[in-house]
């Protein structure tokens, strides 16, 4: 999610930026033993992910949820496997993994964005050819991809939506990880990784049509699984922080709508999401969306705006509902059923959800 | 003379190592052990080889064998260790604590199955061990004790140090416990002292003693004297109590099954246990070879890897020794890609563990045995392997008696008898059971007492069990529920009965699956229905099928919508068997049914023309219509005037003629009577059948095949009549207005159908 710097007018800062205060009070007082060319202990990277206390200021929580998991992805890096965050839509894989390579190597941009058009070059190297023809085969003809790079300075290389890349793309990958090493042929030679080399991947396990991973590709890898948050407060929690938080950045002038208001937008994606009322009373059908933690923030967050610019000033139902409509049925078929369903039979029979039903009510009507 | 203080935790593998270990090097002749007094005299078949744990010793009053107390014992309980370590050196052992009676006598209400464990340590509401946790800089005690004890390697001075913590935490916390809690533990450790004495008096030279450690301070020389002990001790409640062993389960070791001192994870423990080193790497070689049980790949790579990974992690989180926690986060991570579910395949049948002990044939024989023995004699059934028949007339009360032992012994596994399905006549009151004894079935039936101490606690324990369980693991438990009901009737169950009825009615108000709610109906309103043959609680269950019966009302008609074809058999099925069972709950009952089948069929009437277009899926399937039409005529509910509306209005008004067949199929399947006494039924159906296309006619031959090949070939023979007969009435009677050599076609092929050809 971006967070724009008013100072610099850069749209978004790189997590090692925006948060370099931070990394700096921890190497500080980060006394335990760092694995080779790590920036921070195992330790101190758990601290700068999940927040906390520290001499000299605190340290923001970067991910709400499983200790265990954050410990897990960390220690993983430690060793020499590669790390696979894997998990629904909106569950902040790209952000931890953003972190995670912040706060390890001080650098988060050694990046590959997958895609299905992505050829091996953007995985191992390419060429400048107009070098290539004046001077021939040489390194200085080779254009190196991040993870070339990443291997050459042993820092951590990501790669983004890892299933979307054609499998034998991704299957470059094994010798990387397996060897850690990169034939070049052309050149006779060969980069070898550095120690402190490693690959964070994120994929997503909701998405159709994807490329599943090859055996061998995944046995490369440790599966960490971010999952949706457990409990409702703890959802609450983190589309309040984030919603402010990009309320400040994009120079919104309404303020966040109130914690109730959050909690009946995040109850009403819970609820469709599982398919159950939070009192495990009744059951629902589940619209085809994934209805993640992130799109709550955008329905909020848009509300916001539209509050801003063509309301009062203050965020009511009514700005809320287009975007929370519009979240809710993506096929308009199937989800319109579904979304009628959720207002027939709860928010109907909710005393003090009542404004909400008058406003959904009048918008099917319409 | 010297007596050495083993303090333990109860059932912790590594206390269980260091004592072995301690034993040793001791070499003492006189081992004591924390245990009620009342089981000495059984104590030696833990030496015989076939004693093979987990066990229990169970401790119960002879008249009352339901107020029992048991002793669970693992492979890896230190009490185990040391009862061996004695049997195998021949040296005297003992159980010093006191005796049970003190406190059976002593207590006024009549708690049924308490386990009065001797584990104060790890009952008291406020942790000790939290101290000693909290003094190390954590905060959780049990955790504490499992690092610092259970996982390290075992060494001797293990147990000085931990004499010396519990003086301090004893003399820093005061008052810990009620009053009550205070006198009996007073109680115990003037008892295990005076014993402690005797046993010096005897002149054995070095004695062991394996306590709790909480109670080490207490027993040590000179804290208190013979005299004082005397005073607490004086006149302690008697009661004749027996005891003998019975075979155990790590389930039931476990704490998740309600047992206090119990353990976490006794699969766990057991492996830490026979693990001698590097427990971390075999235990997750285990995990992997689970899952590829459960036909999930993994590579013996991944293993190592996930070792290092739980290395990595406990040296993150600044711990000595890799423990469950890391393991468990190393397995889910690299062995199951994350995914919780294989974890949770895996986890508890490693961590928990399955296994069962035996017990030696000689051990006394258990409460439950005795019962069964006394019930066979007093029934006449004799225990041997011949095999006999009986019928068993269940108006009288001795046939009652004898078909609810058999029943109850079913539901425990034991398969004394095996009830055979009654020909001729009428089921309700009548079983014929085949009785043969195996010689296995003594193992069931020392396995029984895991459940309860007489059949009846065991059998309704078993169905309780076996309901949470099928609660807490099945998505959709309901089917289960009823299933179960069935057997637990017919065991006079009532204590299951009630709880079987109340999981019912909570699933139902929970689940919106109508035919669940549908399929569990029959087996209550058996229940509600014979409840006066079998004494048991009918009119709360017949209060449970009203309320699923409200519920299934209000559902009933979308449930029967949007089904496709091979799902509205299955519904119609449902409705049948829901409809026969109605015809035994009382006329509220009934009405509510009919009037939610008049329902189905009243309102989509209007819109039937709909049918074949879009709004099909909200509406009711026709074949489901036909059949609510059909039971409404049967059972009285509507006249035969309104089911032949009902009739026209769907032939002619489903323009689609396989829908239309369908209704036909709902309405007629079943019984040929019908058609055969009502005539205007028959014209309808007769004329329906004249306007049809030849080729919608072809279409819907399959469909009035099996019509038609359900009736009883009586039925069938009449039908046929009756179309030669109808045709050549109708021939000579409106000759001018039928095509006749078109209609003589169409007869030779109604008469094969109707099974005539």
């Amino acid at each position: 999610m971006p967070t724009p710097d008013t100072a610099t007018g850069v749209l978004r800062q790189h997590a090692e930026q925006e948060f370099a205060h931070e990394l700096e009070l921890i190497a500080r007082i980060d006394r335990k033993q760092r694995p080779p060319n790590w920036k921070l202990s195992p330790w101190g990277v758990a601290l700068y992910v999940l927040g906390g206390k520290v001499r000299g200021g605190a340290i923001t929580p970067k991910y709400f949820g499983n200790r265990r998991l954050i410990e897990v992805a960390i220690a993983t890096l430690a060793t020499d496997r590669a790390l696979l965050l894997f998990g629904p839509p909106g569950t902040a894989k790209s952000w931890v993994s953003e972190h995670l390579a912040a706060a390890i190597s001080g650098d988060s941009r050694l990046l590959v964005q997958g895609t299905a058009g992505l050829g091996e070059e953007a995985l191992r190297y390419g060429w400048n050819y107009a070098r290539l023809i004046a001077e021939g085969p040489s390194m200085n003809a080779l254009v190196a991809s991040p993870i070339m790079v990443a291997m050459r300075e042993g820092r951590i290389a990501r790669v983004e939506e890892l299933t979307r890349i054609a499998s034998d793309v991704q299957d470059a990958l094994i010798t990387i990880l397996s060897e850690k090493t990169l034939p070049i042929p052309e050149l006779g030679t060969e980069a070898q990784a550095h120690r402190g080399f490693n690959v964070i991947a994120t994929a997503n396990n909701r998405d159709r049509g994807v490329n599943e991973l090859s055996s061998a590709l995944r046995r490369r890898f440790n599966t960490v699984i971010l999952p949706l948050p457990p409990h409702v407060d703890e959802e609450i929690a983190i589309v309040r922080t984030r919603v402010e938080a990009l309320g400040r950045a994009l120079d919104i002038p309404t303020p966040p709508p109130a914690i109730d208001e959050i909690r009946r937008v995040v109850t009403i994606f819970r609820e469709l999401r599982s398919g159950m009322t939070e009192d495990g009373r009744r059951r629902l059908k589940s619209p085809s969306g994934t209805l993640s933690t992130a799109e709550a923030i955008s329905v909020i967050s848009g509300g916001m705006a539209l509050a801003a610019h063509f309301g009062d000033g203050e965020v009511t139902v009514g700005d809320l509902a287009s975007g929370l409509e519009g979240a809710v049925v993506r096929d308009p078929g199937p989800d319109s059923i579904a979304w009628r369903e959720y207002l027939e039979t709860v928010v109907r029979e909710r005393a003090d959800w009542d404004d909400l039903y008058r406003v959904f009510r009048e918008r099917i009507e319409e | 003379m010297s007596r050495h203080l083993f303090g333990i935790r109860h059932h912790g593998p590594g206390s269980a190592r260091s004592l072995e270990k301690g034993l040793r090097e001791l070499k003492p002749d006189c081992i004591l052990i924390e245990g009620p007094a009342e089981t000495n005299e059984v104590l030696g078949f833990a030496a015989l080889p076939t004693m093979i744990p987990p066990v229990a010793l169970l401790i119960y009053p002879p008249d009352n064998p339901s107020r029992s107390v048991f002793y669970p014992f693992a492979a890896f309980s230190p009490e185990w260790i040391a009862l061996r370590h004695a049997f195998a050196n021949d040296i005297p052992v003992r159980f010093i604590d006191l005796p049970v009676a003190a406190s059976f006598a002593g207590r006024k209400t009549k708690e049924k199955r308490e386990t009065i464990d001797d584990a104060e340590l790890l009952r008291l509401r406020h942790d000790p061990l939290l101290w000693l946790a909290q003094a190390a800089g954590e905060d959780d005690g049990e955790g504490w004790w499992e690092r610092t004890i259970e996982e390290r390697p075992s060494g001797f001075g293990v147990f000085e140090g931990i004499a010396e913590a519990m003086e301090a935490v004893r003399g820093n916390t005061p008052e810990l416990t009620s009053a009550e809690e205070r006198r009996r533990e007073d109680q115990r450790e003037a008892w295990m002292r005076r014993e402690i004495r005797s046993a010096e008096r005897e002149g054995h030279e070095t004695i062991a003693i394996v306590c709790g450690a909480w109670h080490v301070p207490a027993l040590k020389p000179k804290v208190s004297s013979a005299r004082k002990d005397n005073e607490i001790l004086r006149s302690l409640p008697r009661m004749r109590l027996h005891a003998t062993w019975i075979p155990w389960s790590y389930r039931r070791l476990a704490r998740s099954s309600g047992y206090g001192a119990g353990v976490e994870y006794p699969g766990w423990y057991e492996h830490l246990w026979m693990s001698d080193h590097s427990p971390a790497a075999a235990w997750l070689t285990n995990v992997a070879a689970a899952l590829r049980r459960d036909g999930i790949e993994v590579p013996t790579s991944a293993a190592i890897d996930a070792t290092r990974l739980a290395e990595a992690l406990a040296s993150m989180r600044d711990l000595p020794l890799v423990g469950l926690r890391e393991l468990d986060d190393a397995a889910r991570s690299v062995l199951c890609d994350g995914d919780e579910r294989k974890m949770t395949m895996v986890r508890e049948g490693l961590m928990i563990g399955s296994r069962i002990g035996t017990v030696p044939e000689e051990t006394p024989m258990t409460p439950i045995e005795t019962e069964l023995r006394r019930e066979a004699k007093r029934l006449r059934l004799p225990i041997d392997g011949e095999s006999r028949e009986y019928d068993l007339d269940l108006r009288t009360p001795f046939g009652l008696a004898r078909s609810r032992l058999l029943h109850r012994l079913s539901i425990l596994g034991v398969d004394w008898g095996i009830e055979r399905d009654v020909l001729g006549k009428k089921g309700t009151f009548h079983e014929v059971w085949r009785i043969a004894w195996r010689p296995e079935l003594s193992v069931r039936l020392a396995e029984a007492s895991l459940m309860g101490s007489t059949l009846i606690d065991a059998a309704t324990r078993a169905v309780i069990e076996e309901a949470e369980r099928a609660a807490s693991t099945e998505l959709s438990p309901l089917p289960v529920f009823a299933s179960l009901i069935d057997g637990v009737v017919l065991a006079d169950l009532p204590e299951a009965i009630d709880h079987l009825a109340r999981a019912i009615e909570r699933e139902a108000s929970a689940t919106s699956d109508v035919s669940e709610m549908m399929e569990a109906v029959p087996p209550l309103a058996r229940v509600a229905r014979y409840g006066d043959v079998r004494s048991s609680n009918r009119l709360a269950v017949a209060s449970v099928v009203k309320g699923l019966l409200r519920r299934i009302s209000v559902g009933l008609q979308s449930a029967c919508a949007s089904l496709d074809e091979g799902e509205a058999r299955g519904m119609m099925d449902r409705i049948d068997k829901l409809h026969d069972a109605i015809r035994l709950m009382d006329e509220d009952d009934r009405r509510e049914w009919t009037g939610a089948l008049w329902r189905m069929l009243a309102r989509p009437m209007s819109g039937i023309q709909h049918l074949s277009t879009n709004n099909r899926r909200a509406r009711a399937a026709p074949l489901l219509l036909g059949r609510a039409c059909r039971l409404l005529l049967d059972s009285d509910a509507i006249p035969s005037g309104e089911a032949q509306r009902q009739m026209e209005l769907s032939l002619a008004g489903l323009d689609n003629t396989r829908l239309a067949g369908n209704w036909l199929e709902g309405f007629l399947s079943g019984s040929g009577l019908l058609l055969l006494h009502d005539n205007a039924l028959w014209r309808i159906v007769d004329e329906w059948l004249h306007t049809l296309r030849e080729e919608e006619f072809i279409h819907l031959l399959p469909v009035l095949r099996r019509i038609f090949a359900n009736y009883t070939p009586a039925e069938r023979r009449q039908l046929a009549r009756k179309v030669e007969k109808n045709a050549s009435e109708s021939v000579t009677e409106s000759a001018g207005v039928y095509d006749v050599e078109r209609g003589d076609r169409v007869l030779g092929v109604v008469a094969l159908v109707a099974g005539r050809g």
